[in-house]
This record gives structure tokens, C-alpha cells and sequence, in this order.
């Protein structure tokens, strides 16, 4: 897995590639992580180019859901294939985290 | 049809696993949502045994076996660590918000399979121990 990275003004997008398993999660961890450890939390998470989702995957981006609500930032994921949005509807997270079809639509939201 | 894969208990060969599970998968079931979702749910049944049954030893071997019964997809998952069962979850949401509220990163792997597999069963042959998950393939 590769992971993309664009800091924009007001948020920061996270482009990963590739399948997100128990292996490369720690790779994903450590960027969320860091983000969250200096104070930036808008995070936009672009799956477009994401093959692959395991729980390891999802728990990375679960982990920093409070912290980054109650610093009142925002975690939204845009460009899903069926296959990954899927796995979210699997476990209702689609139900806690915010979704957008388009990378601009959830840029949108940290304007 | 049988396929067996010979592993071991590295997360570094999740990603073969993988390929093994989608090619195999693949030949018996046409909808790839469905074949997403038998997929993830033996890589996760594998990754919790690799990392609480076997401490994520790459000596440690583990092997995944697929075949057809009537019309049910089987994936064995067979290895020798420590035995343990987990019971089918009914909510995955309730797990979710409770590792939100305590920003845990790790237990999703078991909603997860007891969402996707019609049945899951645990054998125990001598010291092999044997996870069993099935799915109707209509």
C-alpha cells in the first residue's frame, strides 16, 4: 500500500493505494496519528485508488473518531468502490462516519 | 474442487492469503461484493489466529483449504495455536461505537465474520485446531 498525501489550508487529504490489512495499517496509523498529535484534524480520506479494506483497516480510522469530533474536526471519506463502501454498510459505519461520492464534495465541507 | 494454501503466521502473508482466497472464491461465486465480503471474512479468521493463537510467529505454520459442499463454499483455516471460539455477533454497530467511545483500534474482526459467514465452526483434531466458515453459494 501507498499512501498520498496533500495538505490543503484547511484540511488534509490522505490518498491511500492499494489494500489496507493488519500489515499496512500500522503505515496508516502512523499518518492519522500524526495528524491528530498536531492539532489537524480535518481529515479528508480519498478512497478512490483503495482496493482493500480489513477491520485492521477500519480500526486505524475508528481509533481517532472521538478525538477528532471533540476537537471539532471532521473524518470524510469520498471516492469509495462498491466493494469498500461495502464493508463500512457491513459493520454500520457508514452510519458514524461522513461519505461523500466526490473528493470536491467533501472538500466542500471544510470551507 | 479443493484448494489448499500452505502459510505461516506473519502478517506480511495476508496479502498472498488474499490472492489465494480471490482466485479460489472467485471460480465459485460470481458477485464480487459477495466475494469481497468470503474474502475478507477468512483474512480476518486468519489474521486473529496468526496474532492471538500463534503471537504473529513466522515459524508457526497455518494453512487455508477451500472446497464446495452441495451448493456451500467451505474455507477451513487450520493451524496449531492455543484453541479459542468466539460466539456469532448479532450487533457490529454496538462494537463500533463502543470502540469510538474508547478509541480502540482492534475486535472488529469478529462482527465482521459473523456478518458475512452462514455458519462458523470451530473443530479441534489432536493438536490442529480448525476453524471452519461456510456460505450458501445461491
Amino acid at each position: 500500500m501507498q499512501i498520498k498525501i496533500t495538505e490543503k489550508k484547511n484540511y488534509i487529504i490522505i490518498q491511500p493505494s492499494g489494500d489496507l490489512d493488519a500489515n499496512s495499517s500500522i503505515d496508516m496509523d502512523e499518518v492519522v496519528s500524526g495528524y491528530v498529535r498536531q492539532g489537524k484534524y480535518n481529515l479528508l480520506i480519498n478512497c478512490a485508488e483503495l482496493n482493500y479494506i480489513s477491520s485492521a483497516g477500519l480500526g486505524v480510522f475508528i481509533a481517532y473518531l472521538k478525538p477528532i469530533q471533540e476537537n471539532k474536526g471532521r473524518m470524510v471519506f469520498t471516492n469509495m468502490s462498491d466493494k469498500v463502501r461495502n464493508v463500512f454498510e457491513i459493520l454500520g459505519l457508514d452510519k458514524l462516519v461522513e461519505i461523500k461520492s466526490k473528493e470536491e464534495e467533501g472538500a466542500k465541507l471544510f470551507l | 474442487m479443493r484448494e489448499i494454501l500452505k502459510s505461516t503466521c506473519t502478517f506480511k502473508n495476508l496479502s498472498c492469503i488474499r490472492e489465494f482466497l480471490k482466485k479460489n472464491i472467485s471460480s465459485q461465486i460470481e458477485n464480487p461484493i459477495m466475494q469481497n465480503q468470503l474474502t475478507l471474512a477468512a483474512e480476518e479468521v486468519c489474521a486473529n489466529r496468526m496474532q492471538h493463537a500463534n503471537n504473529n510467529d513466522p515459524k508457526k505454520p497455518i494453512e487455508i483449504r477451500i472446497y464446495t459442499e452441495g451448493g456451500t463454499l467451505c474455507i477451513e483455516i487450520c493451524d496449531f495455536g492455543a484453541p479459542f471460539e468466539f460466539k456469532k455477533m448479532d450487533s457490529a454497530l454496538e462494537k463500533i461505537v463502543q470502540n469510538v467511545r474508547e478509541e480502540k483500534k482492534c475486535g472488529l474482526g469478529i462482527p465482521i465474520i459473523s456478518k458475512i459467514a452462514d455458519d462458523i465452526k470451530f473443530i479441534q483434531h489432536g493438536e490442529q485446531f480448525i476453524c471452519r466458515l461456510t456460505k450458501k453459494m445461491t
